[in-house]
Formats: structure tokens, sequence, C-alpha cells
């Protein structure tokens, strides 16, 4: 069968999504196709609104629609508390969890020579500047348990000897309700190794 | 997972092996000897392939440094490993499918939480005609074999080869950038980060070499039959101690050497073992029997510590050593395979040579069918 042009087009943007083949987005393609005017002429409206409306908070780099995201808004949130991750699903990881109310400071990845990134690849230096700007209590490094995101927080760490500010790191160890037998052995020694008097 | 019936010795034994397009073996289904397996052909019809196969099953990797694509049969895509391992009176099924791109492993129908899960399930010992590169070769060749015995006793221990790995490549980049890019806190933390690593991997070397040592001398005094002064020298790179405070005191006192080399000059990666035989050093000294008894005596050493660490023996994997061993030795290896109770692998182009009489089952490898002889 001939496809139209227009429908090939589709089908080729949407196969650049990720875990979308060639298969699935033809699938996607004749959905859209089926379905009423008025839900393409939304899709098209949020995929344009995403891009001109959705950008970077100028304090802590999280997603927002304005100036400052909502927790930054957020008159309950501590400000005196920060916690430093290196993406935003790890902000949402945290925040899913509901026991922290500071704010926090999205790095956008972790310092890794290897890859190419540096200290100046990722907001360091923003860190820094907002805490030359705002009275902090407490900063809470929860980079990424692996080599990169220790070497990020060792690196933050080192930065902030000439700031007088208590720096923390996040604890790892066994997941809640994990029965010590079926958690992997890497977990376990280091949750082992990192244990705490009772 | 189930429970086999009550039994007193703790044992390791690979019962059933399933092949589908690994290497030259287009189909096979084998239940193997508990105890002597050997593998009889001419060359090049697929023994090694089969050893390669079980060594997969226990580390992911195949241990001739191959990828995915040179272990799956060269017209398809696709191929498979299934072992039926029975572990400490538990059995387990352990299948890997092999594609290009990727391994993915099941453990009884079930993908593991991690890779960490399925290493240390099946615990294999080799001993090919190329370890005699261990006493007569390189450096690096000593450190594989000691990394290789302590991650069949824990297999954590190849996270923390991986992860000072992954440090010292990334402490080499930032010495190869320019004086004008370069961040000297940035090499501290990674002086500090490598360090730390680097001192639990010479610790954990150095603890694994004490423990050998014993096994290693009495094993080489069975196998020459004299009383010979042997020493086990671990020698880490510029003689610092294995304390994480002593290698970041030598990275940082490297650095301006360091940086004109653009690499890193200190640290376990270079690390080296000393075998002194009579307080010679025997990789420039011995003879062509005593390296091929010291590399015995290394491996039947680790067999001796792994069984400590386990509880049971390893199985034991022999490719093609009867070639390599001269007729002394390889009546002194099968001398001690009889008191060895584990299970066994041997290749070997003339059955009539090994002179293993009992508790065998012998298969026919010829252009990749594999048949039992009788
Ligand atoms: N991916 C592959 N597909 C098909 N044949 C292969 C593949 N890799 C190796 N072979 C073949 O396997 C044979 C070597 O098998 P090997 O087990 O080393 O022999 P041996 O019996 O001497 O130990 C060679 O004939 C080689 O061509
Ligand atoms: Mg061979
Ligand atoms: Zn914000």
């Amino acid at each position: 069968m001939q496809i139209p042009e227009t429908l090939n087009r589709l089908v080729r943007l949407l196969g650049k999504l990720p875990g979308v083949g060639e298969k699935t987005a033809t699938r996607f393609a004749f959905f859209l196709l089926d379905e009423p005017l008025e839900f393409s002429q939304d899709l098209a409206r949020v995929l344009l609104a995403l891009k001109e409306n959705v950008r970077l908070c100028s304090r802590c780099f999280n997603l927002t629609e304005s100036e400052r995201c909502r927790i930054c808004d957020d008159l309950r949130r501590q400000n005196g508390t920060i916690c430093v991750v290196e993406t935003i699903p790890d902000l949402v990881a945290i925040e899913r969890t509901g026991e922290f109310s500071g704010t926090y400071h999205v790095l956008h990845g972790a310092i890794s020579p290897l890859s190419g990134i540096g200290p100046n690849d990722i907001k360091v230096r923003e860190l820094l500047e907002r805490l030359k700007s705002e009275t902090v209590q407490e900063l809470i490094l929860a980079t990424n348990i692996n080599v990169d995101g220790e070497a990020t927080a060792l690196y933050l760490k080192k930065l902030l000897t000439s700031i007088d500010v208590p720096v923390t790191r996040i604890a790892s160890g066994v997941p809640l309700g994990g029965d010590l037998e079926h958690i992997d052995k890497g977990t376990l020694g280091r949750a082992l190794a990192n244990r705490r008097p009772l | 997972m189930r429970a086999t019936g009550p039994s007193v010795e703790s044992t390791l034994r690979i019962l059933k092996l399933a092949l589908h397009q690994f290497r030259n073996i287009a189909e096979l289904a084998i239940e193997l000897n508990p105890r002597f397996n050997i593998f009889v052909g001419p060359n090049a019809q697929g023994k090694t392939n089969i050893l390669e196969s079980i060594y997969l099953l226990s580390s992911l990797q195949s241990f001739k440094g191959s990828r995915n694509r040179e272990l799956i049969g060269w017209d398809v895509d696709e191929a498979f490993v299934r072992g039926l391992v029975e572990r400490d009176h538990v059995s387990y099924e352990v299948l890997i499918t092999l594609t290009p791109a990727q391994k993915r492993v099941k453990i009884d129908g079930k993908s593991p939480k991690s890779s960490f899960d399925v290493f240390g399930l099946v615990n294999v010992v080799l001993f090919a005609p190329e370890d005699l590169r261990i006493t007569k070769g390189e450096p690096d060749a000593r450190r594989r074999f000691v990394d290789r015995a302590i991650f069949n006793a824990d297999s954590g221990h190849l996270e923390l080869v991986r992860n000072y790995q992954k440090v010292l490549r990334n402490r080499n980049n930032l010495l190869k950038q320019s004086p004008a890019e370069r961040n000297l806190a940035l090499l501290e933390v990674y002086d500090e980060q490598l360090g730390e690593l680097g001192g639990q991997l010479m610790q954990r070397r150095a603890s694994f070499l004490e423990e050998l040592a014993p096994h290693f001398s009495r094993a080489f005094l069975e196998i020459v039959g004299e009383e010979r002064e042997l020493q086990l020298l671990y020698q880490t790179s510029g003689g610092i101690s294995t304390a994480s405070e002593a290698l970041v005191g030598a990275l940082v006192a490297a650095r301006g050497r360091d940086l004109r080399r653009g690499s890193t000059s200190v640290g376990p990666h270079l690390d080296d073992l000393e075998l002194l035989l009579e307080g010679r050093n025997t990789r420039a000294f011995a003879s062509q029997g005593q390296h091929r008894a010291l590399v015995l005596a290394l491996k039947i050493g680790e067999i001796a510590y792994l069984r400590e660490k386990l509880g049971f023996y390893p199985a034991l994997m022999l490719d093609d050593v009867s070639s390599e061993l001269d007729r002394q030795r390889n009546g002194q290896l099968m001398e001690y395979l009889k008191g060895f109770g584990g299970q066994v692998f041997i290749t070997t182009t003339d059955l009539v040579h090994l002179g293993i009489d009992s508790d065998y089952q012998a298969f026919r490898v010829d252009a990749g069918t594999v048949s039992r002889t009788s």
C-alpha cells in the first residue's frame, strides 16, 4: 500500500522517541489518524507549549513554567536545607518519599572526565553562587552511589570547605522491606560496611 | 529452586549442560558425570568450546575474552547456554541467552536482580596451556590469576576491580588535559577516590596471597617430591603498604611525574607477584619443568583456598593440559585428581594417556557434535 507522505513523516518522527520502533510508530500514527481532530489539535498545542513554556528554575534547575519552580515557590519548604541531586528523576524520587521538606539543587549530571563531563558542564558554579546569597543550614549530597556520584560528592565537599555549611551524604544500604537473602551482594556488603551503632 | 535429599558433604555439580548455536556446536544436551567428564577428539572439533560454555555460566565471560558475536554460531544471531547446577544441595537452572548485542541471564526462569547474583553460583578453576604465562609472562597475567581466584570465592571483588579501573581511567583522563583546562581540586578528588579503592584492592590481594601461600607450598612440595624453599611475595607498586592512606600519599607524590606522562604510575594496576625458589626469582631462573610445576601448584593451591572458603571443591577444567605437561607432571596431576573431591572436565586428543579408569564419562567431540562413547 502506498502510504501518504505526511503519514510517513509522522512515523519517522515518532520513531525517534525512546523505546519506539517503526512498528509502534506506525501504530501510533494510525491511531492519531482515527482520533477526532480535537485530539491532534490538543496534542500539537501541548507540544509547542512544552517547548515554549517549560524551562529550568532559575534557582534550583528543576523544571518549571515560570521563573521559579513550585518547590522553590512553596512557602512551607525550608529554605535552609538544600538537597543536591544529579537529575530531575532523582528529585522526583526523593519528593515521592515525602520525607524531605527542604529545597533542591539539580546538577544535571555527574562529574565524569571519561565521558568528557567536568565541573563546568554541570550546575556547580550555580550552586556556589546560591550558597553565597542564601542562608543554608545543611547541604545534603544525594548524588548517585556509584563512582561518578561519589567523585561529584567529594568534589563538592572540597569546594565547600571554604564556605561554612554542614555537608552530609545520603546513606546507602539495604532497602526497606527487603529480605536480606534477596538483596544483591554489593548492596548488602555496603550496608554492612556502613553499619551504625544502635 | 529445589532442595535435594540430605547429604553430609557440600558439593558443586553441573548435572546437565545444553547448548544451542554456541560456537561450532549447533545443538548439545548432555548429562554430566558427577566426577570426571572427558571430551575426546582431534584438534578444532569443539572441545575447548564446551569448556568455554561452562566457564560462561560461572562468570558470564569467555575465558578467551571473546565478544558475543564470536561466541554465537556464524550463520545465526542467537545462542544459548543452559546449565543445571547443584550447589550446596540446592539446584538451579542457569540460562544465558547470547545475542550480538547482549547477554541475558535467567535463573530458574527469573531475571536476577543483579549480575552479582549470578556470579558465584558456579565456581570453576580453569587450567589451560596458556596458564604458563602466569609464572613466565608479564605481571598482568599474575594480577588476573589473583583477582580471578578472589572473585571465585567472593564475586563482589569484581565490582571493586571495575570501580578501581573506572576511577583510574578518570584520573588518567584528567592527567592528559591541558594545563589550562586542568582542575587540581578535581585531581585531588581522584587521588582520594583511587587511593580508597586501591587500598581495598591491595588489602584483598594481600590477604588472599597470605591464605594461598601455605596451600601453594604444600602443592609444590607434593609435585616436586622434595622440600624446597618457596616464597610467594606480594609486590605492591612502589613497594607501598596496602593502606589507602599510603596510596593516596604515593599518588600525591607522583603527581608531577604522572602529569608529565599523562598516566598513573602507582597503584594496584601495577602490582606484581614474585615467586622465589631457594631465594631466586623463578620468572627469570626457573626451568620449563619448574614453571609447569609452579603453575600447577598455584592452581591446586587456588582450589584448596576455594575449598576452604566455599566449603566445597570448585569444578576443575583442564584444557589440553596433558599435551603441555610432561609424563611425570601428568602422572602427579592425575594422582592429585583421584583425591580431588570435585567435578572435573578434561579435554584431550587421546584418552589413553589420562589414566582415568573409573567414575568417568567420556564424550567424543567431532566437528561440533558430541556423543557419549559407550
Ligand atoms: N562462532 C563460531 N561459529 C562456528 N564455529 C566456530 C565459531 N567459533 C569457533 N568455531 C570453530 O570451533 C572450532 C574450534 O573449536 P575448539 O573448541 O577450539 O577446538 P578443540 O577441539 O581443538 O578444543 C574451529 O573449527 C572453529 O572454526
Ligand atoms: Mg582446544
Ligand atoms: Zn526551584
